[in-house]
Parts: structure tokens; C-alpha cells; sequence
């Protein structure tokens, strides 16, 4: 009787019900924005790397940054944009936002207004940075806009011909290009950007990425790729980093979060495992 | 002008190899006429391109109105899908007084309804990938056993939560993802590569037909 | 590649495949699926036929006609759902293509391969809706896949059904491999056209890829001989430009 309950416990242990699992996930992830835990962020090589990078831009490098990434995982993304942007702007960079990716174009009209303050009424708006907006049919259009940048965008995403606009004066082609940033949570993102103008103009190339699709970017680091944000601890990492340029980060609660669940994962795994094979242990038996 | 069963077959055909031959050209040859050629068809592609949006518009909207005219089985999902479809067509192109996306009241319903929206079901994500990680990880063989081991190091190292409890989970990481991690990625990309080459080559040469549909 | 081809098609040479689990899997799939008198739910991916994924759709669609042929000879009902709308009319085609050679024309409902929706979100809450709903035995998944992937693998097993998935995209097959029953890993999708028709093109084609993937493997065997030698030549010529 006693070996038919303890099977029983290892059975249960192996097979806990996904609800509870949920429900747990839920309170681990949203109790820390409640009251945050203040865990120490450590640096990864990727973002010291991006980091490097963006700290070699000169005043007046046009830089590129592409909003490669929509709705879903703009939670993920968007504080990679604005620290980007912020530190791009610190730099003097001019910086041209675009997108592949139509859901993802308003992005980049919020991110020059949270960072700059204003975006097309911003009196160094087409001076110091210029929103191209939405660009249709991702690699395609990547290899179009090296080509010709104007004839590809001839207006910007307030209908404002790119023409007339001071600063894309000087921006024909990707070989015009300083660097290219791609925020992109996926297709198209990092490899279309590889092959259609880092590998074609030569231009500094880096990335930031959701957690999920870093694994699958790494192998362009370091030949093709200069450096790279992943995920929200990247973004988190790169907050720290800016620190010294007066940014306010807001992603310590968050990485908090991501703390808990993923010892909350690891745990769940352990159980499970031991149920495993504490149940057959006592088959062998 | 009806034209013969021959031509129609072979007609995709031959502008699939000369527009494939085209865009190869672009890489290879270096010659400007023949370049900006190439830039201005691409650029005329891109226009055509973006006229697809307009296929999922009409193909969603016959669908829907079918569903409705019928009084299908969740009939009333096709009328909330098919309103709010055509309310944000309606504020980002007619109502949006030329500004289109960036007005302010398109922003407005894009940042606090179709934000949130998309958001929470990428956020489902988090809740599956616990019961999925809970079960799939388990003991069963070597091979498996790896698995588990080095996605507990990752999911350490990558959290503040590792490196507190002990500074090696961050190096650890940092390895795995560099060394075994890039080399497995590798190799499958390269693979991958090759096989869509070879269905590239394919479709230039006509052999592979599956684009035009059954029977092509 | 070309020679390969052309020696699979003359019949000079002809190729193999191996064994692949997943594939073969598919029959069981459905087999079960008619069992328990439950439908079965298809994806070709979410990728469209105007990118560089779409391979892994023309990949999925030719899996389709092989799901359909067997779902009408086995009087299995099928729904097929379909994220971009260029490619429903091609599905429908093609499965009403394999209800017809089944012989079960009647059988074929073309509301049954449906357009979704283009965004992918809105596309994954329907196909899980849809798989809840109808109580798929059987959920199969081959083509360009991306972050909804979890969303259906989890959707599919909370559902009872037995799952076969495959992509191209390296980031989404962890999640295929830990969540679904059979995981088909990067271009065995791309094989499964020639796994299943033993088509002499398509046989031909995988041959070249492998004898490309060889040629690949020599050139990394002899990069890493000559960068521990202290030399990059060949990483200069293989970085071009060539002229």
C-alpha cells in the first residue's frame, strides 16, 4: 500500500498540471514589478561588444537604425530602441529610422519623441535624424535601398519629400552608410541586413534581437556582425552601460521578473526529473 | 486574347529564369547601365509589392461577409473583425487628414488597443514555454540529459539571478552560446542555405513548379 | 547541384534518402487521427512565396497534397490554415487536387482551408482556437515557423493531438523539438517533397546538396588547417570579391 502512494507522489511529481504551472509563472514574473528585488546586473560580452561599437560613432555619422520588429515583442524591444536612439543622439549621430516591418513603423516615431522630446516638430528634425518609415518587401527592399536610397523613400513617414531634407542630401547609397542597427524579432531582420548591405557595402553592422532568436544570430559574430543586444537582459545590460550619458533605465524590475521564472523553470525541471527517476528507480526495482 | 495551353505554362517559366538570371547578374557583373537597371526594377518591385496588402483585404473581407450572410457558427467574431479592420483602415487613410499612421488618433489605437493585443499573445509564450520546458526536459538518454544540463546553465547565466548566486553561470553561458551553441547553428544554416539553392536552381530552371500550383 | 540533377533525371544515378522519423511519422499521424474519429489540423508555415522562406512553404504545401490524399482516402476530415493570403488559393488547389485523386471529390470542403489572418498573431490565436475547438488527434506543422511556434506546439498538445513539425528557422526548432512528438531539423523539410514523391528532380536535388554540404566540410577542414597554420588566405578568396 505504502509503494502504491509513493508511486503515486513520483507520478504527480512527474506530472504536474499545467494550470498550476501557470498560475505560478504569473505570480513569480508580476510580483517583482510590484516590489522590485534589486538584483545585480552582470555584463555579456555581446553588449560590451555593441557597446564598443556605438561608442566609435563621430559626429554627423549617418547611422541607420530599423525597426525590424512588430507589436508582440515591442515589451522585449522597444527599450533597446530607446537606449539605442539615446545613445546614438549622445554620440551626434544623424540617424535614419526605417522599418521592414509595417506594424513596427509608428516605433520609431515614439522612440524620437521619448528621446529627443518631439519628433517631425523637433527643430533638428531632417538636420540630425529623419524617420523613412515603413520600406514593403523586406530583402528586396533592403537591396533597393542600397541602391538608391532616395528613390526608394522619396518621402519621409510625414509625407515630407526626403529631397529636400538636409541631411539625406549626402545619403545616396549604402556605401553612405556608417553603421547599420537592426532591432529585429525575426524575417525580415539580421541575415537580409548581412547579406544585402553588410556584406555588399562593408558598413559596421550590429544587432539587437529578442531572446529567442540570439542562439540563431550569434554565428555572425564577429566577422559580420560588430556586436549584439539579446533580449530584454541585453537591453538591461546596455541601460547600465549608459548610466555615465544620464540615461534612466527601467528595465531592473523586469530583469528581476525574469529572475524568478527562470528559477521557477529550473525548479519545475528538477521535480519533474526526480520524479522521472525515482519512478524508475522503483520499476528497476 | 485566349492564349494556348503552352504558352500559359511556359510563359511564368520563361519570366521566372530571366528575372532570377537578372537579380544574379546584379551581384556578378559591374557594369552601371546594367546596375541601375537593376536598382530601378527593384525599386518598381518594391511599389508592386506593397500592393499585396490589399489581396489579405479583399480575401478577409469576402470570407467574413460569407460567414455573416450564412449566420455561421461565430458569426459575431466575422462582424467585430470585420469592424475593427475597416475602423483603423478608415482612421489611417481617410480620416487621418494626409498624415495616415502618423495622426494621432491612429497612434493613439495602435499604442492602447492593437499593442496590447499582439503583446499578450507573444506574452502566452512565457506560460508555454514552462510546461513545455517542465516536460520535455527529462532524463531520458545522454544526449537529453545534455540538453537539460546546459539549458539550466543558460537560463542561469542569462538572468541577474546566476551570476549572484555564483559569477561563473555568466562565462559558462557566454561559452556555450560561442562554442558548442555557434557550431551546431552554423552547420545547420549552412545546410539550410544549400537546400534553398538547390530549390532556387530549381525554380530558375522551371523544375520546380510548386509556386504556379497543382498540376503546373 | 546541376550535374547531380541531371544525372537523377537521365537515370544515370539513382539516389536514396535515408530513414527520416519524422516523415514516416505522418502516416501514423493521420492514421490516428482516423482511429479516434478526430480531425487533423495542418500548417504550411507562416511564410509567403515572395521571400526567401518561401522553400520552406513550397516544402510544406507538397507535404500538404500527401496529408490530403491519405485524409480523403481515410474519410479524415482536414482543416488547413493558412496565415498569408496568396498562399490559400494554392492550398486549396492543392488539396482539392488530392481529394480528386483519392477519389473523394465530394468529400472536399473548401471552407476547410482557411485564410486566417496576415497578422501573426491574430493568425496563432485562431489556429489554437481551431485545434481546441475541433479537438485535432493529429497537428502538423511543416514550414516557416516563427515565435507563434510554441504557441501551436503547446496549443496541439493541450489539444491530445500527436504532432509532427518541421522548420528551416533554427530559432524556432528547440521548441518544435521539445514540444512535438517527431521534429523535422532544418532542410529535412526541405527533402520531405522528395522523401514522399521520390520524384528523380527532386531525388537529384538533395543528392547535390549533399554533395555541396561535403564540399563544405572539406573547405572548413582545410580553413581550420590553415588559420592554426597562421594564415587566412583562404578567408581573403572566400570573402571576395572574386575579381
Amino acid at each position: 500500500m505504502t509503494e502504491e502512494n509513493e508511486m503515486s507522489f513520483f507520478d504527480k511529481l512527474e506530472k504536474v498540471d499545467p494550470r498550476l504551472i501557470y498560475i505560478l509563472v504569473f505570480l513569480i514574473v508580476s510580483l517583482p514589478l510590484i516590489r522590485p528585488l534589486g538584483l545585480p546586473i552582470s555584463m555579456s560580452p555581446m553588449t560590451i561588444a555593441f557597446y564598443d561599437a556605438v561608442e566609435k560613432v563621430m559626429p554627423g555619422d549617418v547611422v541607420i537604425v530599423s525597426i525590424d520588429y512588430s507589436a508582440a515583442s515591442s515589451p522585449e524591444q522597444y527599450p533597446q530602441t530607446k537606449a539605442v536612439m539615446h545613445h546614438l543622439a549622445t554620440k551626434g549621430a544623424k540617424i535614419i529610422g526605417l522599418g521592414f516591418w509595417a506594424d513596427g513603423t509608428p516605433f520609431i516615431d515614439s522612440a524620437f519623441k521619448d528621446v529627443l522630446g518631439k519628433s517631425k516638430d523637433h527643430p533638428k528634425y531632417g538636420t540630425d535624424f529623419v524617420n523613412l518609415g515603413w520600406i514593403p518587401n523586406g530583402e528586396v527592399g533592403m537591396k533597393a535601398l542600397g541602391g538608391d536610397v532616395q528613390g526608394t523613400c522619396p518621402k519621409d513617414y510625414y509625407g515630407t519629400s526626403t529631397g529636400t531634407l538636409p541631411m539625406m542630401k549626402e545619403v545616396k547609397t549604402g556605401r553612405d552608410f556608417k553603421m547599420v542597427i537592426t532591432l529585429s524579432s525575426g524575417t525580415p531582420g539580421v541575415p537580409e541586413w548581412i547579406r544585402q548591405i553588410q556584406a555588399q557595402y562593408g558598413v559596421t553592422f550590429l544587432y539587437g534581437v529578442t531572446a529567442v532568436s540570439a542562439p540563431g544570430v550569434r554565428i555572425y559574430f564577429p566577422a559580420q556582425a560588430a556586436g549584439g543586444l539579446e533580449g530584454l537582459a541585453g537591453a538591461a545590460e546596455y541601460e547600465v552601460l549608459l548610466i555615465k550619458y544620464g540615461y534612466k533605465g527601467t528595465l531592473a524590475p523586469p530583469m528581476d521578473s525574469q529572475s524568478l521564472s527562470h528559477l521557477l523553470v529550473i525548479i519545475f525541471i528538477v521535480l519533474g526529473n526526480v520524479g522521472y527517476v525515482l519512478k524508475k528507480h522503483g520499476k528497476a526495482k | 486574347m485566349k492564349l494556348s495551353a503552352t504558352i500559359r505554362r511556359s510563359l511564368p517559366l520563361v519570366i521566372t529564369f530571366i528575372a532570377g538570371l537578372l537579380a544574379i547578374g546584379d551581384y556578378y557583373l559591374k557594369v552601371k547601365v546594367f546596375n541601375d537597371f537593376i536598382t530601378q526594377w527593384m525599386k518598381f518591385v518594391n511599389v508592386a509589392a506593397a500592393f499585396a496588402v490589399i489581396i489579405g483585404y479583399v480575401t478577409l473581407t469576402r470570407i467574413h461577409t460569407r460567414r455573416l450572410n450564412q449566420r455561421r457558427e461565430g458569426w459575431y467574431n466575422s462582424v467585430a473583425l470585420l469592424i475593427g479592420m475597416y475602423a483603423f483602415f478608415l482612421l489611417g487613410v481617410v480620416f487621418s487628414e494626409g498624415k495616415f499612421t502618423a495622426h494621432p488618433a491612429y497612434t493613439y489605437w495602435f499604442n492602447n488597443l492593437y499593442v496590447p493585443l499582439d503583446a499578450t499573445i507573444f506574452s502566452m509564450l512565457a506560460f508555454y514555454i514552462a510546461s513545455a520546458a517542465y516536460r520535455a526536459f527529462r532524463m531520458r538518454t545522454t544526449e537529453a540529459t545534455i540538453l537539460l544540463v546546459s539549458a539550466v546553465l543558460v537560463m542561469l547565466g542569462r538572468a541577474p539571478v546566476g551570476p549572484a548566486i555564483w559569477p561563473a553561470f555568466g562565462p559558462i553561458t557566454s561559452w556555450i552560446m560561442a562554442v558548442p551553441n555557434s557550431a551546431g547553428m552554423r552547420g545547420i544554416t549552412i545546410g539550410i542555405a544549400l537546400g534553398v539553392m538547390s530549390m532556387g536552381l530549381r525554380v530558375l530552371l522551371g523544375r520546380e513548379r510548386g509556386y504556379l500550383g497543382p498540376g503546373a | 547541384m546541376l550535374a547531380t540533377l541531371y544525372m537523377s533525371v537521365k537515370g544515370i544515378s539513382k539516389p536514396t534518402i535515408r530513414k527520416i522519423a519524422g516523415l514516416d511519422a505522418i502516416g501514423e499521424a493521420v492514421g490516428r487521427a482516423t482511429e479516434m474519429g478526430r480531425p487533423i489540423h495542418f500548417s504550411p508555415g507562416i511564410g509567403g512565396l515572395g521571400t526567401d522562406v518561401a522553400p520552406q512553404t513550397l516544402a510544406g504545401l507538397s507535404v500538404l497534397a500527401y496529408i490530403a490524399e491519405l485524409a480523403a482516402k481515410y474519410k479524415t476530415t482536414l482543416w488547413t490554415t493558412i496565415r498569408q493570403a496568396e498562399v490559400q488559393p494554392l492550398a486549396a488547389e492543392i488539396v482539392r487536387q488530392s481529394y480528386l485523386k483519392a477519389g473523394a471529390a465530394e468529400a472536399y470542403d473548401e471552407d476547410k482551408v482557411i485564410f486566417l489572418s496576415t497578422a501573426q498573431f491574430a493568425y496563432a490565436s485562431g489556429v489554437v482556437g481551431l485545434m481546441h475547438r475541433e479537438k485535432v488527434a493529429a497537428n502538423i506543422m511543416i514550414g516557416g515557423f516563427w515565435a507563434e511556434s510554441l504557441l501551436f506546439a503547446e496549443g496541439g498538445y493541450l489539444a491530445g493531438a500527436i504532432q509532427v513539425a518541421g522548420t528551416a528557422n533554427t530559432a524556432q526548432i528547440p521548441f518544435f523539438v521539445a514540444a512535438c512528438d517527431y521534429c523535422l531539423i532544418g532542410e529535412e523539410i526541405l527533402a520531405a517533397g522528395a522523401y514522399i514523391s521520390r520524384d528523380p528532380v527532386q531525388l537529384g536535388a538533395i543528392w547535390g546538396q549533399d554533395c555541396a554540404k561535403f564540399i563544405a566540410i572539406i573547405l572548413v577542414a582545410v580553413g581550420i588547417i590553415l588559420s592554426l597554420a597562421g594564415s587566412d588566405y583562404l578567408w581573403k578568396v572566400l570573402r571576395g570579391p572574386l575579381w
